[in-house]
């Protein structure tokens, strides 16, 4: 069967070669360049999906997903606008005003948003309802004051998505609020987290009395908790859960046509079969997003099973470009993937609550 | 899985129903109702149908574990059908018998003379119990097709010299942990008239092969639905320490991990269905065999005792599952002849378009 969306995929490759980008692992979240976010902005490739009285391009969720893997492929850098079209872009659509539309989204679409997550806090990581974070109500908004972590690119931040409790109700799940927080707004300090080859991505975000408009709720006051649900399946479900470490794949087979090796090449054979089953099931997901559902567990699968596959594309190259001889590029690559994929498997649901996920789909009470 | 929704509860409701059906009666139903030769054109004989079909077939012998030749018939015919030789040879059942390159000299007793095999093919699944063997000679520059007819069950060996007859198992049926028997294929100047063999394309024994994986691997995805599908039963009802195993964390874990190798192999499997080749099917037979090896040790896991007896019907999908993974091959055999494809031309363009589907 020819590939329906052959034209674009060849237009994306002309436009990452062009660039003359330097691979690396991780580049959708270890790879902030605003220029060529711009870049991709021009080209209608941020906000694909989106109608285009929005500044979209109305495109299928499958077709983004072509665009969005030859871009991991080539390791581009995509971090600065990743998080706006990937998840908080798609919530202002699903739940987000009318005004927040027509305000925000154009700005995303011409890569000049870059969101910093405020998810998880010291207390709620994996119990992500565990927050503390508290919003109350001031006359014509609120004012929230806690603290989030493991921000990524917040010290870049245009905007902040931040989880915070309005209330109380019978269960933790209740009474979260989401909130789209202008990034320059007074009360909000940024503090770096150094990841553990001494980067800075992450960072800590606190937040004291900082005071944000009614205009600045995402969705409805107190379902913050059944919007967050649903924003994960666009969160765990992207090429990104498997395709973090494709740069060392490719490398070990430059590597191990250079130098054959019969061992090399059959662990080579077993990722690519893997790797051949883990995109089915991210076409299958991006299929089901564009049919309007939300598939929590086939997302959660899908991270589960890919992010492990990220681990052992490593672990494998450490083989492979022993015995094969890998040249310095493809020790940079080893190197840089080593220190990438610990965090793969917690980032965005760790693997033990995708477990959770899962069998609570499989195994109902 | 499911590879053609209109096909499969009939494949439900026909093997399911039959389970304790002999396999001479059960193989007559299947005969009228034409399943044999599902992915044969009409033209050639067959009752028409696409991989998809096929697919669904196989999934079923292996949901429900039938011990039928079914498979095998339909890849003779389809092997036979390839070559422009009638599938009629296959009527009665038949096994494919796949001769790698340099296993097997197919030579002729003069220009337009006999035929004459020398060579041997082992693990023949189905062999002697069938009456009919398809031979697929790989060639360097052809594939030669030959219809050898296969000795009766536990019969002792025919007269080799005899035309069309060829030596089976010596001293018995040999069976596979599935219980199915598994046989060796002997030509010891086996001579065929010149009707009973074909010249096709060299390309056709590759064709040939990646049939046979993604068939094996279809009847392991239901082989492993089986298997999932009575383990989740068994840990839901089985109670321990007063309450049901499925409330425990760990037994949780492990159902939760079975769910995602499924998915990955019916992943694999809609890949290798929807666009064939060699590639594509070595990649979901190297799924379908590690899959098969997970789920079988975890479903036994979680099964406890009862699992390893014969009166509980795990054994009938687990045994399956073992034996079937190294048809043909091992898993790393296909990983090898995937990993050759993959590092090809040095650029990773291989594997993107098997990734993909996208051309370079």
């Amino acid at each position: 069967m020819a590939d329906p969306h052959d034209k674009l995929r060849r237009e994306v490759r002309a436009f990452v070669a062009a660039a003359g980008i330097a691979a690396r692992n991780d580049s959708w979240l270890r790879g902030y360049d605003p220029d060529f976010t711009r870049e991709l902005g021009r080209h209608g490739w941020i906000g694909m999906t989106w109608p285009t009285e929005y500044g979209g391009g109305a495109r299928s969720n499958t077709e983004r997903f072509v665009v969005t893997e030859e871009l991991l492929r080539a390791g581009a850098p995509v971090t600065a606008h990743w998080t706006a079209d990937r998840q908080i872009g798609p919530t202002i659509l699903r739940v987000g005003t009318e005004g927040q539309r027509a305000e925000l989204l154009p700005k995303i679409c011409r890569g000049e948003v870059v969101v910093g997550l405020g998810l998880s806090e010291t207390e709620a990581g994996s119990d992500l309802a565990a927050v503390r974070t508290r919003a109350t109500p001031i006359d014509g908004g609120w004012s929230i004051t806690g603290a989030k972590v493991w921000t990524t690119s917040a010290h870049h931040a245009t905007h902040l998505y931040i989880l915070a409790r309005t209330g109380e109700g019978a269960s933790k799940h209740e009474g979260l609020t989401e909130f789209l927080v202008d990034a320059d707004t007074p009360g909000i300090t940024v503090r770096p987290i150094l990841d553990l080859v001494g980067e800075h991505h992450f960072n800590e975000v606190i937040l004291d009395d900082v005071h944000v408009p009614d205009g600045r709720v995402l969705g409805t006051v107190g379902a913050g908790w059944k919007q967050v649900t649903e924003q994960l399946a666009f969160e765990r479900g992207g090429v990104e859960r498997y395709l973090s470490t494709y740069p060392v794949l490719a490398a070990m087979i430059r590597t191990v046509a250079r130098h054959p090796d019969r061992a090399a090449t059959e662990r080579l054979g077993e990722l690519a079969a893997r790797l051949t089953a883990l995109r089915q099931l991210g076409l299958q997901l991006a299929g089901a997003i564009d049919k309007g559902e939300a598939p929590v567990r086939l997302a959660a699968g899908l991270k589960l099973a890919g992010t492990r596959f990220e681990k052992d594309v490593v672990e494998t190259a450490r083989y492979v470009f022993d015995v094969c001889e890998g040249d310095a590029e493809a020790h940079r690559l080893l190197v840089d993937g080593l220190a990438v994929v610990p965090g793969a498997s917690i980032r965005g649901g760790s693997s033990e609550v995708l477990y959770t996920v899962i069998s609570r789909a499989e195994l109902p009470r | 899985m499911i590879f053609d929704a209109d096909l499969r509860p009939v494949v439900d409701d026909v093997l399911g129903a039959n389970t304790d059906t002999a396999p001479g009666e059960l193989w007559a139903l299947l005969t009228e109702l034409g399943w044999p030769v599902v992915g044969v054109a009409e033209d050639d004989g067959g009752a028409g149908g696409d991989l998809a079909a096929v697919a669904e077939l196989a999934a079923g012998v292996g949901r429900h574990a039938a011990a039928v030749p079914l498979i095998e018939t339909g890849l003779a015919a389809w092997a036979l059908a390839s070559a422009g030789l009638p599938i009629t040879a296959t009527a009665e059942r038949a096994a494919l018998a796949l001769a790698p390159a340099g296993t097997v000299e197919a030579r002729r007793d003069g220009a337009d003379g006999d035929w004459i095999l020398d060579g041997t093919v082992p693990r023949v699944r189905w062999v002697p119990e069938v009456p009919t063997v398809v031979l697929v000679v790989e060639q360097a520059d052809a594939t030669v097709v030959a219809i050898v007819d296969a000795p009766p069950s536990a019969a002792p060996s025919a007269d080799p010299t005899a035309p069309g007859g060829a030596a089976g198992a010596a001293g018995g049926v040999e069976r596979d942990l599935a219980g199915e028997p598994v046989g060796t294929l002997r030509l010891d100047g086996l001579r065929l008239p010149a009707d009973r063999v074909a010249v096709a394309p060299a390309g056709l024994a590759g064709d040939v092969l990646a049939r046979v994986a993604v068939l094996r691997a279809a009847a392991i995805s239901g082989a492993v639905e089986r298997a999932c599908t009575l383990t989740k039963d068994h840990v839901s009802t089985r109670q321990q320490f007063g309450r049901p195993l499925s409330a425990l964390p760990a037994v949780r874990q492990l159902v939760a991990g079975l769910a995602v190798e499924r998915d990955l192999l019916d992943a694999a499997l809609t890949v290798a269905v929807t666009r064939p080749g060699s590639a594509t099917a070595a990649a979901v037979r190297a799924v379908a065999a590690r899959t098969a090896g997970t789920v079988a040790t975890d479903t036994h896991q979680l099964h406890g005792a009862i699992g390893i007896t014969q009166e509980y019907p795990l054994h009938l999908v687990t045994r399956r599952l073992w034996s079937w993974r190294d048809d043909e091959g091992t898993q790393r055999r296909w990983e090898r002849l995937l990993g050759d494809e993959v590092v090809r031309t040095g650029s990773d363009e291989p594997l993107w378009s098997l990734v993909t589907g996208a051309s370079a």
